[in-house]
């Protein structure tokens, strides 16, 4: 009862022939391979993620909900890009001041800037001066503080967005408002203002409203007195951009194309493991059926009948909240519950095939009940259980979606799921951010498209009778 | 005994069964986390009679005396009844709608914290949401599909049958999302969040709820109506190479009278079927729905007691409310299929 | 006398129908088609015999028995010397099967779609370990292949049977049954499925191999006159029953049971190129259920003739004229049943009666 190797590969062969005519089906299966391929890179295009996707040390370089990349092809305006500046641009040893210069051509300027200074000094304090002087010669002092120092060393960090950079912005545009309306009594307050613009913003009325980026060089000026060195490995300037990588990143800094890749590997994980699974149980459970009969047959379907009235939502719902938010405890139920209806149909057509007369054909010719198995029955039904499963996957990993978007995502690992939840507990609806919502969600829709087009595609090769339709 | 009651009455015995089952796991799991509860709670309020107990008592007479609160503490929860019993408990008050009290003191808005009358107090939102939605994608798909059966190999059959492909791929929230992205935040037609419900009274009051009700409706009816359509469509075309619809065509009966008349009588049983359970199916994605939409139902309901509350009892009670809906609803779509197929057989096929 | 292959005594299949769950529960008897009922019949080596009979009267079922395909009820059959009813073990029933072959009527479902020509024809030497190398069974293959004039091989060997045509189809069939060289073979209905065009070309074929390879048959067939053409023996069954047999001529030319009879009457002489003439089987009624045979003769709901007696004892073999032509009749040789039936036939009193097709190819070809 050997199944020969050669007669398996000319099969696949032939039925890989006529599944490259499908042509839904070969787009549906570029996809698959090229999510395979995204996941079996992952450790390498998307190292430290999984297990550090709640840890914010981890995103800190990175701007918030910046838009992909490519939004500026795309959409209207251009974006500031990332600007990570380890080295500074001028030293003036008289006055130890240090100067980073950044060209603004962009409609969407920086959505903030990043200050680190370290350095080392003699005295017990020092003094510290941050400004930022514009193309149009105004000039905005964001610190001007006194710096204790510890052990002849310090290390300062300033931000656009700390309440002290926001109050100076506010300031600085409140001040212009004031030059083209003396009168207004009632200026925009501080919530209402787009102030991480407003220092890069044309004086003009529409500074607090609707600010207009201001092109142009622009220079930062760090000036310490009272130092002895800068530090240069802790002293160092970000410009946040509003455009960042492949996929932009999220209202905490998550850098969503690695999370993406990550998503991928654990769809096809949690996926391939229920469909293969399901695939497995269901075609023993099928085939037993269908091959036994009579009262065996009667007992089985009867349990099939009714493990498939069984609502799964429900179910993962519960042990997912009383056990653990956990992907194995989701993956566990579909084990347990996802094979019932393609045993179903396996089942069925099991009893076909088993009616036919080339089966009986196969006994008297003298082939063993084990022999007709596994040269007549499962050579169909494989294929065709390998189509349905394909379909499951979708599935599984939609509910996944589904489940982390009710509060119920694990928390050690990154899913696009799990992506989507956090944009939906963050209203990036609302606040516009659309390639949180987008990205994520084209993953999921990517899976579903390319497993169902290749389970029809291969359903139409392994059922003839479905392709002259 | 006729068919038609064999049949009625073995469905119903599965379905007695399926809620039986999920019943069970849901007490066997209740009964797990409150028994680990109560013993949280146990021990903060030993420590707290420990730190109450008078400064003079000997080390022996006060580890004495609490040990004697705990075990009384541990009698009142009840946490030496055998676990069996406590499942048998829990069960049968599910079973019987004893379905406990919030943890929560918001009630979530309802007039008490029972989780009977919470429930009574969002499942209504959902209902009205998802029939109303049920309803429209089942007459439009399958008047859809009809259509498209009728041209079908043309253009737009096509269309339709990628259209439904595309869209049964999709997760309907994850839809909803983006239309909240189009048509509430860059278009800004409708209110990004359903709740709070309006508080008018009268004509205002339908109005402010059918706005809040246009996306979250949109979304399901866009979502599941192309699938349905096209399953439609396949199951009527398929029905229209049998032989006899062959030789009614033959016969010169014009092209509409062959779908309407012949075809529909035998693909009506599957259609309607189908439609019903691809319905119940989709219930969780409908909740999930809810939550995208702030649409105050039981999924909005759900979340809010996952998310920040932890209620268990509420979520316990929603679960279980899901599954007899879902229970209930599985069985009359089976009930209807055999009422609208009489050939439909229980037990094994008869091999004559 | 030669030696008999096949010894059937008392042979007896019931078939059980599968009850319902609820059927079970409230315990309603099972119900039983009696399929084979009790039959008697030898078949002598190189002596091929025929069994002809309405649709659903058993004849495929006595073929499996023979096959072992099912198993037997109760009673004995005895293939060459061997009881086959107590033919248990895998290894000796693998091995009986060897010598022991089958035809079946549709040549579309007998062979595996998915299987190409070579591998349909090395399936059952795999199966028996024939052969010890591929070259060695290519060989066979090929040779089969030319015994059923499938030539040449090569053309055919990488074909699915949805490449070939029906007869070609059914020769691929023979071609399985020959490559194990059996000594009996069972053809159930080989032509009924096919073209009409080219099922004087597969019998010829059949007959030729008994020449060739002194192979026995078992010809199981609607169609009585195709049976004088390579049968030297016939039975004639009604209802599980085998109502009449003996050699093919004598039965032929001078039926003794009336059911013959009126098969015959409604044969026109074997003319090869109209078998195609809608046959009758000019008697009255139904045929009744294999679960509910008539007591007495079971014919006699049926038969023109049928008297008192007949409702209530059950006919035994009678011997009236030849050596070896039996009827299970009351009357048998008694009465001169030719002009009667013909005459019933004529005056036509049997027009407004149902009136039964015997024949599935007719049934088909309406
Ligand atoms: N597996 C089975 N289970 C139940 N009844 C059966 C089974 N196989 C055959 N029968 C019944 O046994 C009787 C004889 O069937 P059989 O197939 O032997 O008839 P047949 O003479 O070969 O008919 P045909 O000319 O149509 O092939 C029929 O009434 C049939 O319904
Ligand atoms: S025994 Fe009677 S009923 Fe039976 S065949 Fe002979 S005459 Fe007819
Ligand atoms: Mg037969």
């Amino acid at each position: 009862m050997s199944i020969r190797i050669d007669d398996i590969k000319e099969r696949a062969l032939s039925m890989m022939k006529e599944f490259k005519g499908q042509r839904m089906g070969m787009i549906g299966f570029s996809i698959i391979i090229f999510l395979l391929a995204i996941s079996l890179l992952s450790p390498w295009l998307a190292p430290d993620t999984d297990g550090q996707w709640a840890n914010p040390g981890r995103w800190e370089d990175n701007p918030r909900s910046a838009a992909p990349n490519w939004a500026d092809y795309i959409l209207p305006g251009t974006r500031a890009p990332h600007d990570i500046r380890e080295d500074y641009d001028e030293l003036d040893r008289t006055f130890m001041t240090i100067k980073y210069v950044y060209e603004n051509e962009y409609d969407y300027p920086p959505s903030d800037i990043t200050v680190f200074v370290s350095g080392t000094s003699s005295e017990s304090r020092i003094r510290l001066y941050i400004d930022l002087i514009r193309p149009d010669g105004e000039n905005i002092l964001f610190v001007d503080e006194s710096v204790s120092i510890t052990n002849g060393t310090f290390s300062y960090r300033f931000s656009l967005r700390s309440s002290a950079g926001r109050d100076r912005s506010y300031d600085f545009g409140l001040n212009a408002h004031r030059d083209f309306f003396p009168d207004d009594l009632t200026p925009p307050d501080r919530e209402s203002v787009n102030i991480q613009m407003v220092p890069f913003a044309k004086l003009n009325e529409n500074i607090l409203l609707d600010p207009e980026s201001l092109k142009g060089t622009y220079t930062l000026e760090v000036e310490a007195v009272g130092i002895d060195e800068y530090d240069d490995e802790g002293t160092r300037v970000l410009f946040r951009g509003m455009k960042y990588g492949l996929m932009g990143t999220d209202s905490n800094r998550k850098n969503l194309a690695l999370g993406w890749v990550h998503g991928a590997k654990y769809a096809l994980i949690i996926g391939g493991i229920v469909s293969l699974s399901s695939i497995s149980i269901a075609l023993l459970y099928g085939m037993t059926s269908a091959y036994y009969g009579g009262w065996v047959d009667e007992i089985m379907q009867r349990a099939n009948e009714i493990l498939l009235g069984i609502p799964i939502f429900p179910i993962l719902v519960i042990t997912m909240y009383a056990i653990g938010r956990s992907i194995w405890i989701l993956v566990l139920i579909y084990v347990i519950l996802g094979w019932r209806g393609l045993a179903k149909i396996i089942r069925a057509r099991g009893i076909q095939i088993r009616q036919d007369t080339y089966v009986e054909a196969a006994q008297s010719l003298g082939s063993s009940g084990g022999r007709v198995i596994t040269r007549h029955m499962i050579p169909q039904l494989l294929p065709y259980a390998i189509a349905e499963g394909a379909l499951m996957i979708p599935m599984v990993v939609i509910a996944e979606a589904g489940l982390s978007v009710l509060g119920l995502a694990d928390p050690t690992v990154v899913t696009w799921g799990r992506m989507l939840s956090e944009a939906n507990q963050y209203h990036a609806t609302i606040s516009g951010l659309w390639w949180w919502i987008l990205l994520p969600g084209l993953g999921l829709t990517l899976l579903g498209f390319g497993f169902i087009t290749t389970g029809m595609a291969l359903e139409r090769v392994v059922n003839p009778k479905m392709r002259q339709r | 005994m006729p068919a038609s009651l064999k049949y009625f009455i073995l469905r119903s015995i599965n379905a007695v069964i399926v809620l039986f089952i999920v019943v069970l796991i849901i007490a066997f799991l209740y009964s797990d986390m409150a028994d680990r509860m109560a013993e949280g709670r146990i021990a903060d309020e030993v420590r707290a009679y420990a730190g109450g107990l008078p400064t003079e008592l000997t080390q022996e007479q006060r580890s004495q005396l609490i040990r004697e609160e705990r075990a009384r503490l541990e009698e009142i929860h009840g946490l030496h009844d055998p676990f069996y019993e406590k499942v048998f408990r829990r069960t049968w008050d599910t079973f019987t709608f004893r379905l406990g009290e919030s943890n929560s003191r918001t009630y979530y808005g309802a007039s008490d914290a029972r989780v009977t009358t919470i429930i009574q107090h969002y499942l209504p939102r959902t209902i009205l949401l998802f029939t109303t939605a049920a309803v429209i994608s089942i007459l439009l798909g399958i008047g859809m599909g009809l259509k498209a059966a009728q041209v079908a190999g043309t253009k737009v059959d096509k269309a339709l049958s990628i259209f439904g492909i595309l869209t049964a791929s999709l997760p309907m929230w994850w839809v909803g999302m983006l239309v909240i992205l189009i048509f509430a935040f860059s278009l800004g037609w409708f209110p990004a969040a359903s709740y709070p419900f309006p508080t008018e009274t009268g004509y205002e009051y339908y109005k402010g709820v059918l706005i809040r009700m246009a996306m979250p409706l949109a979304t399901i009816v866009f979502v599941s109506v192309g699938g349905r359509a096209w399953a439609t469509r396949n199951m009527v075309t398929s029905i229209l190479q049998d032989d006899y619809i062959m030789a009614a065509r033959a016969k010169g009966i014009p092209e509409r009278k062959v779908i309407y008349g012949h075809t529909l009588k035998t693909a009506a049983p599957p259609i309607v079927t189908s439609a019903i359970l691809s319905f119940l199916l989709s219930i969780g994605g409908a909740m999930i729905t809810e939550v995208i939409f702030n649409w105050p139902g039981m999924g909005y309901l759900l979340r809010t007691a996952i998310f920040a509350e932890s209620d268990m009892p509420v979520i316990m009670g929603i679960v279980y409310i899901t599954t007899l809906l879902w229970v209930v609803g599985y069985l009359l779509a089976d009930m209807l299929y055999g009422f609208l197929d009489p050939r439909v057989e229980v037990g094994a096929e008869k091999k004559v | 006398m030669p030696k008999s292959i096949v010894k059937a005594r008392n042979l007896k299949k019931e078939f059980i129908i599968v009850q319902s769950f609820i059927d079970k529960i409230q315990r309603k008897p099972p119900l039983k088609v009696r399929a084979v009922d009790g039959i008697d019949f030898d078949i002598y080596d190189k002596k091929s015999m025929a069994l002809v009979g309405e649709s659903g009267c058993g004849k495929t079922t006595v073929g499996k028995l023979i096959m072992k395909l099912i198993d037997t009820t109760s009673g004995k059959l005895e293939v060459k010397g061997h009881n086959i009813t107590k033919l248990d073990d895998p290894r000796k029933l693998k091995a009986y099967r060897r010598t022991a072959q089958m035809i079946y009527q549709d040549p579309f479902s007998s062979l595996d779609p998915r299987f190409k020509v070579f591998d349909i024809l090395e399936e059952p030497l795999l199966i028996h370990g024939i052969g010890s190398s591929m070259k060695e069974r290519r060989k066979m293959i090929d040779k089969a292949l030319e015994e059923v004039r499938l030539t040449p091989p090569e053309e055919f060997i990488d074909r699915y049977p949805h490449m070939l045509s029906g007869g070609q189809r059914q020769r691929i069939a023979i071609a399985r049954c020959l490559i194990l060289n059996p000594d009996f073979i069972v053809a159930d209905e080989p032509v009924s499925m096919l073209d009409v065009s080219v099922r004087a070309e597969v019998l010829n074929l059949m007959k030729d191999l008994i020449d060739k390879i002194d192979l026995t048959y078992l010809y199981i067939t609607h169609d009585i006159s195709t049976t004088r053409f390579f049968t030297d023996h016939i039975g004639v069954m009604y209802l599980g029953d085998i109502v009449e047999q003996g050699p093919t001529g004598q039965v032929l030319d001078n039926p003794l049971h009336p059911y013959t009879q009126a098969l015959l009457t409604a044969v026109p002489e074997p003319e090869p190129d109209r078998l195609d003439r809608i046959k009758e089987i000019p008697i009255k009624g139904e045929i009744p259920s294999g679960t509910n045979v008539p007591g007495g003769c079971r014919f006699h709901t049926r038969c023109p003739y049928a008297k008192v007696i007949c409702k209530k004892k059950v006919p035994k073999n009678k011997q009236p004229g030849k050596q070896g032509h039996l009827a299970k009749c009351h009357f048998a040789g008694e009465i001169e049943f030719k002009v009667k039936v013909k005459k019933l036939a004529d005056d036509g009193k049997v027009a407004g009666e149902e009136i039964i097709k015997f024949s599935k190819i007719t049934e088909s070809e309406e």
